[in-house]
């Protein structure tokens, strides 16, 4: 079945063409279409998977083209990596393309959004089969393709139109880093294949300082791609696309990308000390930054995509933790969880029409299963024990413990505790307390929208066991061919991470949850339990005072950072090239004699140096 | 090297220097020489012992330009008729079918003037 | 000269050349003897008969060998094959657009249009296979007068006439500057056959003579960036772009500009590449000029690209995109890597496919309502969606996003630029920035065909001319963008343009 793998990305391929020629007349069939065509993806990718389980890697390519002697190829390979990838790539595509036939019902353009994901679902399974950096540089742009047309979606709104054009130019600003850094590992190994490239820094033909700025440039692009500080800006405003396409590009396309680069250019990042710290930090540094702004967020999509930037922080932080297969486990769990958080919020989304959390409430009783399945999401996301967010976010601590990153292991601690917090503050605000929504008829989603929420549900619970302490390591030892080793790590780092997770649940309860909930069912039948609980209260009110004010003081802190410096960057920059396309408009006056005057000086100036320089340069 | 390539230029200088010169050597000089004495009736412009009555510049018939570009371009094949017609022994063949192509390319162009009208006047 | 001498020569290399005057000729009588009122439509039509046959003509020249002709003036090398190719090919798209120009106020001289149009061409062949600085000098000149008119041919537009005056002074000086440089060059060689000028530069050991040499190597380039609108000599192209109809726009953006670029090479290659000099190569001028040229590609993609930003007008901003895309190609010509030739060539292929493509759609837009603000484009897609797509593949390429012939084009440009000892970084720095720059005004177009409603709700009906070229430029771009191969396959029987110097 290896052999054909590149059959996996070809379906959405065609589903894209069939839908953009005939989608006009096919209508709602489109939606059968989309959905036929990534589950062809699915099953032939899972085909590959189980082959790739008892086999080795296969690898397929020709010669693309030869200039000089530098040929450059095309193919396909199917590592471990790949297969893995191929698989959750597929299925959470499909998920989202079931999905998405109940939440874009009755939209005017509904083909025209399927044509878009098949597109962005065929990129990013492209991406993850390239056996060179070239083919993955090519897929990684039309990736950001697929992302700008979905984002820019709903383009009769303003923001959706700048979010889609900021999302593609902020990408393609790390894109240079990553382009730079693979024309680089060209010049110096002459060669795209990931192969040549890890023989090269083996036996040395790549110097050290060569692997650390490759690696640094390449990271770049990975940055932009997967929203790390500071390019991470465009992801929450990405929000403004459909949310089945904020929840493709969050759970298993465009971000992973840039997680899955480092992954797939591990051995380069190995060699070189400086490389790897400089992704732990970045990637630590981002997951404390994005959870910290969560906790002041309003709007459900934007607390989950600081959340996501949070989580992919976590991703790097394991990578540059020196473990890969930390951040792929952590990359499949949240694909899960991440993926149902969103289709849950979107679940909300349509039935209640706004995304302003306060003005939402009490949805449990409404939407029952929806709020049962965003539970679980929030569970997992926060680590609580047996579910699959708690071993993957522990394999993290455990590596960033290991490697010595000491303060990257607390800081990823606290930014663990924050995580529960905003999840379960977005959960109470959202399924608890009262209506606060106008009378509006909420009932819940139908069928085909809670479906594929309640595969991922399992599969946010399920997934943790391929690879946990206690039943073995699977994944791990599968992606390292059995080379795994799992690091003795110490056992109160379980213990601690269970305890920070479920502090975070407590707390956002003591002040999200039970303000409602509480009065009047506890003073009533337990007032002996009751009063205790009021001493809670006042550990609450230090809680409050201490951590709570503290915490959104860093937050607030780092939202304006966010705000006003990396933006205002950004605007600088964008003021600059301004100013200077408006001079040199203003030079365009049509007066043919400035045109003449302007050769000349031209001319003149060239003269002048040549005078000067007693000759020529 | 270069000396002797720029001393060739000094020719070119001087007389560059003469040509500015002499105009305002000789307008200056009769500046400084003429009496000065205007009054009304000087100051007046004319033309051709006339009082102009109005703006000199003037839209222009424009079969004037065409005549005269016509006039040119058959003027210089003329140019070339002649050294070629002279030297017709020496040149032969070649020449000749050249100067026939050239030649026809002109009638070519008389014809299409002639077809788009630019001979008639008015 | 003897009839015997005369028939000695291989006239066969110059049967493209025959064709198009030969079909020029006839299109002219034709266009005198038809009655006034007839359409002249057609006769487009036949000059794109003969353009495609004299492509195929050239193409059956392919496997001759380097000749030349008529004392040296006119040869026939792989670098003359080539770049006759894309000058017919640019041609023939030009012809097909001019079939299906429809100006509001109807175009008087239609016949004209045509046979002008070969002129430019004719002008254009024989500027790439010339081998003396005459025969250069009155190709350029036939393609520059014969573009001046059509500049203006819509005689009633005000910004035509501007377009074509501004075009036609603009040209004047560029030409004084091209000879004037040209006349340096005859008087430190006493020649004007190219080949003999480049033996006798060589004999120029003299630091003085040198220094003139370069101030003529400096004045024929200046001179010659007028024609492939380069810093400081790009600041007409806006003008004469937005007031020039829209297939002499596309006519001057593509074939004009190969044709630019076909002198800058043999001319600057030739003479300068082994002329002893006094800068940092000591070898070759043209070596030791390379910052010069480096340093004005830079300025050219920087002026292109930024100032793009600011345009409203569709065919302005394809005017600065088109300044920026002369950037890149210098930049390919400033490396002087050894895949130079190869790599500009590409470039140019590629440009001539998305561009034509673009302004075919921009045509077709635009003379609807007779203006070419970027509004226009508005919600294209909901008006024709295959259009829409046609467009998104031409701004992509034309943007340089992977799976386009633009990419690779700018791809090999950029890897040539870095494979030299020592690399251009800077340079090659400065085209990734001003790439990054072009998209943001690429992706306002985008932006308009896909995110805005649309203006009116009419589907677009494509005629017959406009949809050949919409389709073949499309395939063309696509193709050449996923198998570049074929392009350099192709390339590869020229091994490298080796011919150019013998």
């Amino acid at each position: 079945m290896m052999e054909m793998a590149w059959i996996v990305p070809l379906f959405p391929l065609f589903s894209f063409f069939l839908l953009l020629l005939a989608g006009k007349k096919m209508k709602e069939a489109s939606a059968y279409v989309g959905m036929l065509a990534t589950f062809v993806s699915f099953l032939v990718a899972s085909a590959v998977l189980a082959d790739r389980v008892g086999g080795s890697t296969y690898k397929a390519e020709q010669v693309w083209l030869a200039i000089g002697s530098a040929k450059l190829t095309v193919g396909f390979e199917v590592t471990a990596l790949n297969a893995w990838m191929l698989v959750i790539v597929s299925l959470v595509s499909f998920l989202v393309h079931m999905y998405a036939k109940g939440y874009m019902q009755g939209d005017e353009r509904f083909s025209v959004f399927y044509a878009y994901l098949g597109l962005f679902t065929f990129a990013m399974l492209g991406l993850v089969i390239s056996p060179n950096l070239l083919q993955t540089y090519m897929f990684w742009e039309l990736v950001g393709l697929g992302s700008f047309l979905l984002i820019g979606f709903y383009f009769y709104k303003e923001e959706a139109k700048a979010a889609a054009k900021k999302a593609f130019i902020m990408t393609r600003v790390g894109d240079v880093g990553f382009f730079i850094g693979m024309i680089l590992l060209f010049l110096q190994v002459g060669s795209f294949e990931y192969s040549d490239i890890f023989k090269a820094v083996q036996d040395g033909t790549l110097s050290q300082p060569m692997v650390t700025l490759t690696a640094i440039l390449i990271f770049v692009g990975a940055v932009g791609k997967s929203g790390q500080f500071p390019l991470h800006t465009w992801l929450p405003d990405a929000m403004e696309g459909p949310t089945p396409v904020s929840a493709l590009i969050h759970a298993a396309t465009m971000v992973a990308a840039g997680v899955y680069l480092v992954a797939a250019l591990f051995p380069l990042y190995e060699a070189s000390e400086t490389a790897l710290l400089t992704v732990a930090v970045v990637g630590g540094f981002t997951a404390i930054f994005a959870a910290s702004i969560a906790l002041v967020q309003t709007d459900i999509k934007r607390v989950l995509a600081y959340s996501t930037v949070s989580q992919l922080g976590y991703m790097m932080l394991a990578l540059g933790s020196g473990s890969d297969v930390a951040a792929i486990f952590h990359l499949t769990t949240h694909a899960f969880f991440k993926a149902l958080l969103f289709l849950a919020a979107g679940s909300v989304i349509h039935a209640v029409g706004t995304q302003d959390i306060e003005k939402m409430g009490g949805l449990w009783r409404k939407m029952p299963l929806t709020a049962a399945l965003f539970l679980v999401g929030a569970l997992a996301i926060s680590g609580v024990p047996l579910l699959s967010g708690f071993f993957s976010k522990d394999e993290i601590f455990a590596a960033a413990w290991m490697h010595g990153h000491g303060v990257l292991f607390w800081i990823a601690v606290v930014a663990s505790f924050f995580t529960a917090f905003y999840m379960f503050r977005l959960f109470f605000l959202v399924f608890g307390g009262e209506e606060r929504h106008g009378a509006k008829d909420v009932h819940e989603s139908p069928a085909v929208m809670t479906l594929p929420m309640l595969v991922l549900a399992v599969l946010s619970v399920a997934a943790g066991y391929i690879h946990t302490p206690w039943f073995g390591t699977f994944l791990g030892d599968w992606l390292t061919d059995g080379g795994y080793a799992h690091e003795k790590t110490p056992s109160w780092m379980m213990i601690v991470a269970a305890i920070v997770s479920l502090l975070g649940i407590f707390l956002a309860w003591l002040m999200y949850g039970k303000r409602s909930l509480a009065r009047d069912w506890l003073s009533s039948r337990a007032p002996l339990t009751y009063n205790v609980l009021l001493n809670k209260y006042y550990i609450d009110e230090f809680y409050a005072w201490t951590v709570g004010y503290v915490a959104n003081a860093i937050s607030r802190l780092f939202y304006y950072v966010d705000r006003f410096v990396i933006e205002g960057i950004a605007s600088l920059i964008t003021a600059t090239v301004n100013a200077a396309a408006s001079l040199g408009s203003r030079m365009q006056n049509g007066q043919v004699q400035t045109y003449g005057a302007v050769t000349f000086i031209g001319l003149a100036l060239l003269v002048a140096i040549l005078a000067f320089t007693g000759g020529y340069l | 090297m270069l000396n002797v390539y720029v001393n060739n230029y000094v020719i070119v200088f001087v007389f560059l220097c003469i040509g500015v010169l002499l105009p305002v050597g000789a307008l200056a000089m009769g500046r400084f020489l003429r009496p000065h004495v205007p009054d009304e009736a000087k100051q007046t412009t004319y033309e051709s012992g006339n009082n102009p009555f109005h703006d000199s510049r003037v839209p222009f018939q424009v079969h004037y330009y065409m005549f005269a570009l016509l006039f040119v371009i058959f003027d210089v094949e003329t140019v070339f008729l002649y050294p070629w017609a002279v030297a017709y022994d020496k040149l032969g063949l070649f020449a000749f079918i050249e100067m026939f192509i050239f030649v026809l390319m002109l009638v070519l162009g008389l014809v299409y003037a002639w077809k788009k009208k630019v001979l008639r006047w008015m | 000269m003897s009839m015997h001498t005369l028939l000695r020569y291989e006239w066969g290399v110059m049967t493209p050349e025959f064709i198009i005057i030969g079909t020029a000729l006839i299109l002219s009588l034709v266009d005198l003897l038809m009655p006034d009122d007839k359409d002249r439509r057609p006769l487009a039509w036949i000059a794109f008969v003969g353009v495609a046959i004299a492509f195929v003509a050239t193409i059956g020249l392919i496997p001759a060998e380097t000749t030349s002709i008529l004392h040296d003036t006119f040869r026939l090398d792989a670098f003359g094959k080539a770049f006759k190719l894309l000058l017919l090919a640019g041609g023939a798209l030009s012809l097909l657009l001019a079939f299906d120009y429809r100006p509001k106020e109807g175009l008087k001289h239609r016949g004209e249009f045509s046979y002008l149009m070969l002129c430019a061409l004719l002008g254009a062949m024989i500027v790439t296979s010339s081998g003396d600085l005459i025969t250069l000098f009155v190709g350029l000149e036939l393609l520059s007068i014969s573009s001046y008119i059509l500049v203006g041919l819509r005689k009633t537009s005000v910004q035509a006439n501007e377009a074509a005056l501004k075009y036609v002074i603009n040209g004047g000086i560029s030409t004084a500057m091209t000879l004037f440089g040209m006349s340096y060059i005859f008087g430190l060689t006493g020649t004007t056959n190219i080949k003999e000028i480049a033996v006798e530069a060589q004999k120029l050991t003299d630091g003085e003579y040198q220094y003139i040499l370069a101030l003529a190597f400096l004045l024929l380039f200046v001179g010659l960036a007028f024609k492939i609108s380069t810093v400081p000599f790009h600041m007409w192209t806006p003008d004469v772009y937005q007031g020039a109809p829209t297939p002499v726009t596309a006519f001057l953006s593509v074939v004009s500009k190969t044709a630019g670029f076909a002198i800058v090479l043999r001319l600057l290659i030739t003479i300068f590449a082994a002329a002893p000099a006094r800068g940092k190569d000591t070898s070759s001028m043209l070596l030791s000029m390379q910052d010069y040229i480096a340093f004005l590609a830079g300025a050219t993609m920087i002026v292109g690209n930024i100032v793009a930003l600011k345009q409203r007008s569709m065919k302005r901003l394809l005017a600065y995109s088109s300044i920026a895309h002369a950037g890149y190609v210098l930049v390919g010509f400033a490396a002087m890597s050894w895949v130079m030739i190869d790599s500009i060539w590409f470039y140019l292929l590629a440009y001539l496919l998305m561009n034509f493509g673009a302004f075919a759609i921009l045509q077709r837009m635009s003379d609807e309502a007779d203006s070419d603000d970027i509004s226009r484009f508005a919600g294209l897609y909901q008006r024709s969606p295959l259009l829409a797509v046609a467009m998104g593949v031409f701004l992509l390429s034309l943007a340089g996003i992977p799976g386009t012939a633009g990419f690779i084009a700018k791809w090999n440009i950029f890897l040539g630029a870095l494979m030299t000892e020592p690399g251009h970084y800077v340079l090659a720095a400065v085209m990734i920035a001003t790439t990054v720059i072009s998209y943001v005004y690429y992706f306002g177009i985008f932006v308009q065909i896909f995110f805005r409603p649309a203006a009116e709700t009419s589907s677009l009906r494509l005629p017959i001319g406009l949809t050949l070229i919409v389709v073949v430029c499309a395939l063309g771009t696509l193709l050449f963008g996923v198998v570049p191969g074929l392009a350099y396959h192709f390339l590869g029987q020229f091994e490298h343009f080796g011919d150019f110097l013998q």
